[in-house]
């Protein structure tokens, strides 16, 4: 807005009002405002209003706060203090390490897979499996895919189909394919790679050194796996 | 310029703290929060509108700039940067609001309330808010206006100063300190010409 006697805009006259110098554009004199009555009584107002909202607002003293304040930053500058190890952001950095050397070492020790029998592990069946406590086999596979299972290192055990698994994935090993269902038998089969039909994928324990039928490599360690005849050694 | 304890004040009201151990750093942090939160206070009340709010806020914004006073790097302009912080505060909390606002009963409507008395201001507080002219002034306009006006006229910062806070180009300041001002003075007198007349 412009003033209607001098054209001194607004926000001009609150600069001038607050003693700083007013944007002025080329050819543009600013008259001072003194000189114009409307300037004078809009300037009036200006100040009114700041009066208002001052005598309106009185600064109150809140001890309390300022005492809260206080303790609060004493609290805050203290933690600052703690050493770099006790700070939870730290700590949390350093947890994945933590938990990278505890696999390793689990690792070295060569326990037990869950699931596994010590004693019967490179036969055993889902069935004994089941039995043993161990880990099932997915229920549900997609068509036409090979069934890849990843062994870790402290016996978690994943199973997950793959299009592109050749079996020899991880330290278990599929020892047959998928061969699909047909109208006959609408039941999905798997043939082992010795012929046998099955309703489950053949996966198997392959203990150390374990020959594995069209692979090359040996299985590093004893793996368990449920499900499917196969030829034990 | 004057000298209290660790803190060293200039011609503003402002500070210059120089290098200290951690137990200073803290006491003399505490003297500038002591010299300053009347002054925050009262301009995060009347943005708010709510004392115990104000009172929360001034508290968090002094912890945040605390945490970032190494930051600072204008000291003759503390209040200015505290500010800067104490809008950033209330920012988050009008969101956090905004969030609680969608998974609350607020959006029930008016009639609702009367089955619910526990959602229902007290009536000391509705009275309060009834006296107060000007805060019903301030909370009819923006609240991007109602900063600038309360930077301005509250805190006494000049347009350009309020620019620096508000991080727009001075005219753009003055611009909406002109219209907050137009806008609060329409609003309060029609509200309160009594309470007008009093105050003046």
């Amino acid at each position: 807005m412009r003033c209607s006697s001098c054209g001194l805009p607004d926000h001009d006259l609150l600069a001038i009002g607050d003693g700083e110098p007013a944007a002025r554009r080329q050819g543009e004199v600013t008259p001072p405002p003194r000189d114009c009555p409307v300037c004078r009584r809009r300037l009036f107002e200006f100040r009114r209003t700041a009066n208002v909202l001052r005598i309106g607002t009185p600064p109150r003293d809140d001890p309390a706060g300022r005492a809260a304040i206080r303790a609060r930053l004493e609290r805050v500058a203290a933690r600052e203090r703690v050493v770099w190890w006790r700070r939870p952001a730290a700590t949390v950095a350093a947890l994945p390490l933590v938990v990278l050397l505890l696999l390793a070492t689990v690792d070295r020790l060569d326990l037990p897979l869950p699931g596994e029998c010590p004693e019967c592990s490179a036969q055993q069946t889902d069935d004994e499996v089941t039995r043993h406590g161990g880990v099932s086999q997915p229920s549900r596979l997609s068509g036409g895919t090979r069934i890849v299972a990843w062994s870790f290192p402290i016996g978690l055990k994943q199973w997950s189909p793959t299009a592109a698994g050749d079996g020899r994935q991880g330290s278990t090993r599929l020892l047959g394919e998928r061969i699909g269902a047909t109208d006959r038998d609408p039941e999905t089969r798997w043939r082992s790679t010795t012929g046998s039909r099955s309703t489950r994928p053949p996966l198997r324990v392959l203990p150390p050194g374990y020959p594995v039928p069209g692979c090359a490599s040996q299985s590093p360690r004893p793996v368990l796996v449920g499900g499917g005849h196969v030829p034990c050694r | 310029m004057t000298q209290a304890g660790n803190v060293v004040e200039t011609r503003g009201g402002v500070v210059a703290v120089p290098t200290l151990d951690a137990a200073s750093e803290v006491a003399c942090f505490a003297t500038l929060a002591d010299r300053h939160h009347a002054a925050l206070l009262r301009f995060l009340r009347r943005q708010t509108g709510d004392t115990e709010l104000a009172a929360d806020l001034a508290q968090e914004t002094f912890l945040a700039a605390f945490r970032c006073r190494h930051q600072l790097r204008d000291e003759t302009a503390f209040m200015a940067w505290l500010l800067g912080i104490a809008r950033n505060q209330l920012r988050m909390e009008w969101r956090r609001r905004r969030m609680r606002k969608l998974i609350s009963l607020e959006w029930l409507p008016p009639g609702v309330e009367a089955c619910l008395p526990g959602m229902r201001r007290s009536d000391a507080t509705r009275a309060c808010h009834e006296r107060d002219g000007i805060q019903r002034a301030l909370d009819a306009i923006s609240p991007t206006l109602r900063e600038a006006l309360l930077l301005h006229a509250l805190c006494g910062f000049t347009g350009g100063e309020v620019a620096g806070i508000l991080g727009i180009t001075p005219e753009a300041a003055r611009k909406r300190i002109v219209r907050a001002e137009a806008e609060f003075r329409r609003h309060y007198t029609a509200n309160d010409e009594v309470a007008d007349d009093a105050l003046l």
